[in-house]
């Protein structure tokens, strides 16, 4: 080998990546060549130099905590709650059907209650939160022939993804998020200075489901199905603009 | 702490400096990079499910990587947020390297000035390989590029740096 191959060798050498062969030819020309000794030398001194403990950041205990108090709030707000049905009444057989019954459907329609309230949450919390750290896509493209291959493998479903400048609602860019336990597609139109999020994910609800209307800390957001995909967008856009929106995805 | 959180907590936060030291590096403040650190850490919490073992700090930093390049692009830093091309740029040169004096790659407020003129692919390859101590592979998973290419990026960041350090004003009295 000659210099210029040896001093292309010298990083893999010096970082011990090379293997057996090539360390040793390596070597054996360092040996002999002042120039090339002279290069690897420096690299020494630099990657030395670099050991610097105090050249490393380190997060502060502020950011630590930050962190794990946030990672606790996640947890809490994604658990469902599920109401046990507590055996605190065994005295009579049609008594205890009934009340067991009664707690049954309560717990039910609690939990119905709860989840949906969550859903919603989750649903402006994603929206809230790709707005504040400026992080709205992954994929910025306005091209629904780039945002729509890129979900390939990162999904295990295919996100329908729609152009609508024309309506004047332009796609930005899509991006992947968590919705409810489930990932799911974000797709991020724009709307004057107004943002919108459109979530969708596959939905084990067979039957469609018309667009219904909410509000969350003055987002509006509105949910609906075509029976196979779950649809949610949230924005601070009113809700006339945001349904204009919504009547251009097909419902079937 | 439910089971999830408190799992998080022990495989993921431990990597924390690592991530941090990478966002800090790559963003060039501290608020942005606690901002970058805290939101790629809840990303990662989400995902905390998809994770399939593996080396938990490789898999936190790929994160990270991938949440500051997007911070990076949208903040329009042009001259940064280009993905370094090697086609357009050659390969790697051969020239012999200008002469670093010890005594400033000592200094390390020298050292640190000079790696923060560095393009950002060069950063994030120099700070994963020198202050993380990952292996080309482990750089070349996170980055998402070849090994080779981790190689010619690795060989021209400290080129730059050696440039850098040997061309710099002496901060110290002897100039």
């Amino acid at each position: 080998m000659n210099c210029p191959q040896i001093q292309k060798l010298i990083h893999a050498h010096h970082d011990g990546e090379l293997d057996v062969a090539n360390t040793l030819q390596v070597d054996e020309h360092l040996a002999d060549c002042p120039a090339c000794f002279n290069a690897a030398r420096q690299l020494s001194a630099l990657s030395g130099a670099l050991k610097d403990s105090s050249l490393r950041f380190s997060a502060s205990s502020r950011l630590r905590q930050s962190i794990s108090a946030a990672v606790e709030q996640a947890e809490k707000s994604e658990r469902v709650v599920t109401t046990p049905a507590r055996p605190w009444f065994q005295y009579s057989g049609w008594a205890a059907a009934a009340v067991l019954l009664i707690a049954a459907t309560l717990a039910f329609r609690l939990s119905a209650v709860h989840r949906d309230d969550q859903l919603l949450a989750d649903l402006t919390a994603s929206h809230v939160r790709a707005l504040m750290v400026d992080h709205l896509t992954d994929v910025t493209s306005t091209d629904q022939h780039t945002v729509k291959p890129w979900f390939d493998g990162k999904l295990d479903f295919a996100p329908p993804v729609k152009e609508l400048r024309e309506s004047g609602f332009p796609l930005l860019g899509g991006r992947l998020d968590v919705i409810d336990g489930h990932s799911a597609a974000a797709l991020v139109y724009g709307r004057q200075k107004h943002y919108l999020n459109l979530f969708i994910w596959p939905t084990p609800a067979a039957s469609p489901v018309e667009p219904h209307s909410s509000q969350r800390h003055g987002y509006n957001i509105i949910q609906w199905s075509d029976g196979k995909m779950a649809f949610s967008v949230v924005s601070d856009l009113n809700e006339t603009e945001l349904r204009q929106f919504v009547d251009l995805w097909p419902r079937k | 702490m439910s089971t999830s959180a408190a799992t998080f907590d022990q495989t993921i936060l431990p990597h924390l400096d690592a991530a941090y030291n990478l966002a800090r590096w790559l963003i060039g403040n501290e608020r942005d990079a606690e901002d970058i650190t805290q939101e790629a850490c809840m990303r990662a919490f989400k995902f905390f499910s998809t994770f399939r073992g593996g080396d938990p700090r490789a898999w936190l930093l790929t994160i990270v990587r991938r949440t500051a390049w997007t911070w990076l692009r949208s903040n329009r830093r042009h001259e940064e947020a280009v993905e370094y091309d090697e086609e357009m740029h050659g390969s790697a040169d051969t020239a012999p390297s200008p002469e670093v004096s010890l005594v400033r790659a000592g200094d390390v407020d020298a050292v640190r000035q000079a790696i923060a003129t560095l393009p950002a692919v060069f950063r994030e390859v120099l700070v994963l390989r020198e202050l993380e101590d990952c292996s080309y592979k482990e750089i070349a998973d996170i980055a998402g590029v070849p090994i080779g290419t981790v190689m010619s990026r690795l060989t021209r960041a400290r080129k730059q740096l050696q440039t850098a350090l040997s061309t710099q004003p002496q901060s110290g009295g002897l100039s």
